[in-house]
């Protein structure tokens, strides 16, 4: 039974980030701006939120809410120059999009170097919860979710839940989802489009910030300029979600399990005993998310006008 | 006259790309006078200069065309299939498919072709990297899987496969120390002497193969009946559909040609030179990555990525050079990536200069 609950907090762990930058992301394309620079968001949300947690020595729980949350206005500063040249410039959005994917590695070895003089930045790790009082003794329950946890669970819920809730029933999100579907019947129902889609490519820009941290602090000692290419997989989660925020929590959930399963296989005898490559182990994760997507259905969900430049008269 | 020739498509898109590449360089240099004080101007002037003064003219130049040729192929395997409308961020996969089966080819048979093992592995590397973009290719058209999500999730899957085929053979893999052992000499590409004429330096025919390459590129797109459905698909999908053109077929082999490019890049990269060797590790060579920019930067156009993938080899050379200033060679990225960020925006560019042009032509005409 502890091998389960390990198992299920090691999947969390994976899955969390994953959950949270797809839902962040999606904040941007529903408004109909591509948003490929989650990888460069989440390395600016972990540098600024992992120096953060350097300099700040208590290490409470309300320290690592605070790193979150600074974690998530580095997110909003990166993608600003994405969003002036895709909104209001009329860019081109993947080469935007890539260029602050190019450009956030480098800069954070730049920054890094240029305030602590060195290439990592390291941060005591006080942040994982043994126990949560009360509740991590409910059966079952208590020990997949509230043993060996971290506060950025509960934070990847709440994104879902008002990721869900923005979309289903908010008039913002309403105005959001108009603005990807067909940005000049939008504007002829007096929405403001440019005002509109900025609000939501800051939005994702915020919590893909905060992703980055929440990837940082439960599986690194420290950050070194990489998010280990989630950024580029929560791309791919938006699109294997099919741009439903319900949707993505299924996909970071296959692909976390997936994942800590050839992170953890050697724990397990039965599959160790096979003697399959640990190759092939890594190699699942990426190969059952082509397989199910070969299968799944072929409807996409993408919004209509997303990537789109807006014209605001269409001539 | 003179109008015809400032405003033709040619000039202003060169004219567009030199101003983003100074907003890039003024970047640059803002950044290192605010992060490197004292040693800012020096630091500038090395990337500018490429780090020339470092190590010889003719050595900078020789480590230029060196660098250039992997990420000249990727560029081109990128660029050409944005030409059809494909984002190919499959390209790291395919190069590195392209790595291990020169190296494979060189390893195992330069006992059986002797002299011309080279030329083998050049041919296996292409050959290896096409079918692995065909993959792609197939499940994009076929099974409507989106280029983006395919290309990452191949791109890994190369990764962990090609680990694992290098691990489980012991003609390739050095046990316990983590890499490939080297290239047998026969199984190096020629130098051409272009490593004597440019003293000392790790050039190779790798660059003239680059070249010929991005040549016949150009040729494809510009002559050939595919090359023009390919193009008109990245134009409009449906447009060429309703054309008559078989936009799937065209598809694919956009595809197998960027598997091509990005898979010959991997090869010519890795029998380029003596004692190349693979590290075996979770991350993707960054040479695939690259490709994008110098994709972008050269406006996805064949002949035009010759010169971006010399200037961003150019720049990297600098880079290196920089480091002997206690400057990380991030510094170019930097400088890399804004100029990129502008390239998105090169339409603005564009118009602002036909109407100084406009303006400037105006009482003549």
């Amino acid at each position: 039974m502890s091998m389960f609950y390990f198992f299920v907090q090691q999947t969390l762990m994976c899955m969390i980030p994953l959950l949270i930058v797809a839902n962040g992301g999606i904040f941007s394309e529903k408004s109909g701006i591509l948003n490929f620079s989650l990888e460069g968001i989440m390395l600016a949300g972990g540098f600024a939120g992992t120096l953060y947690l350097h300099y700040v020595s208590a290490g409470t729980q309300g320290d690592y809410i605070v790193g979150l949350l600074v974690a998530g206005v580095a997110g909003m500063i990166i993608i600003l120059p994405h969003a002036v040249s895709s909104i209001s410039l009329k860019g081109n959005q993947i080469i935007s999009g890539m260029a602050i994917n190019l450009l956030a590695p480098a800069a954070t070895v730049i920054l890094g170097r240029a305030i602590l003089g060195k290439l990592q930045i390291s941060f005591t790790n006080f942040y994982l919860i043994k126990q949560v009082p009360v509740l991590s003794n409910i059966p079952v329950i208590g020990g997949m979710f509230f043993q060996m946890a971290y506060i950025s669970t509960l934070v990847g819920v709440i994104v879902l839940l008002i990721a869900v809730i923005v979309f289903n029933k908010t008039k913002f999100g309403a105005h959001l989802k108009a603005c990807g579907e067909n940005p000049q019947a939008a504007a002829s129902m007096g929405i403001n489009v440019t005002r509109t889609r900025y609000i939501g490519v800051l939005i994702s820009g915020f919590i893909g910030g905060i992703g980055g941290l929440a990837f940082i602090v439960p599986n690194a000692s420290e950050f070194a300029s990489t998010v280990a290419g989630y950024g580029y997989l929560a791309v791919a989660v938006i699109i294997f979600g099919q741009w439903n925020p319900m949707r993505i929590l299924w996909a970071s959930l296959f692909f976390g399990f997936m994942k800590t399963l050839a992170n953890t296989y050697t724990t397990m005898p039965a599959l160790l005993d096979l003697g399959i490559s640990t190759y092939v182990f890594k190699m699942i994760p990426y190969l059952a998310t082509i397989i199910v997507l070969v299968f799944v259905t072929k409807k996409t969900g993408q919004p209509k006008a997303l990537g789109v430049v807006y014209e605001q008269d269409l001539k | 006259m003179a109008k015809k020739i400032f405003i033709s498509p040619f000039m202003v898109t060169f004219v567009a790309t030199i101003i983003t590449i100074i907003i890039g360089l003024l970047i640059g240099l803002i950044l290192l006078l605010l992060t490197s004080g004292n040693v800012a101007l020096p630091a500038f002037k090395m990337i500018v200069t490429g780090g020339f003064g470092l190590t010889g003219l003719l050595n900078g130049i020789g480590r230029v065309l060196y660098y250039a040729v992997p990420i000249m192929m990727t560029g081109l395997s990128v660029g050409f299939a944005l030409r059809t409308g494909i984002f190919n961020i499959g390209a790291p996969g395919q190069f590195l498919i392209g790595l291990y089966a020169g190296l494979f080819v060189a390893m195992h048979f330069s006992p059986q072709l002797g002299a011309y093992t080279w030329v083998f592995s050049i041919l296996a590397g292409a050959a290896c990297g096409g079918l692995w973009g065909l993959l792609q290719g197939v499940l994009q058209a076929y099974k409507n899987l989106n280029a983006i999500v395919c290309g990452i999730m191949l791109n890994y899957v190369s990764l962990f496969l090609v680990n694992m085929l290098i691990r489980s053979d012991h003609a390739l893999y050095v046990g316990g120390q983590g890499w490939t052992a080297p290239v047998p000499s026969v199984g190096l590409l020629p130098s051409f002497n272009l490593n004597q004429i440019f003293t000392a330096s790790a050039a190779n025919s790798g660059i003239v193969f680059g070249v010929i390459v991005c040549v016949v590129a150009f040729i494809i797109l510009k002559k050939t009946t595919a090359g023009f459905e390919m193009k008109a698909c990245g134009l409009n999908r449906d447009a060429a559909q309703y054309a008559g053109v078989n936009v799937k077929k065209a598809a694919i082999l956009a595809m197998l040609l960027a598997g091509i490019f990005a898979g010959l890049g991997g090869t010519m990269y890795h029998n380029g030179t003596m004692g190349q060797q693979y590290t075996l590790t979770d991350a993707l060579r960054p040479e695939g990555f690259t490709g994008i920019p110098v994709a972008l930067l050269g406006s996805n156009h064949p002949i035009a990525i010759i010169f971006s993938g010399l200037f961003i080899a150019y720049l990297e050379v600098g880079g290196l050079g920089m480091q002997s200033l206690g400057i990380p060679s991030e510094m170019v990225t930097i400088i890399t990536s804004v100029t990129i960020f502008f390239c998105s925006f090169n339409l603005l560019f564009k118009k602002m200069y036909i109407r100084l042009i406009g303006k400037a032509f105006g009482e003549m005409i």
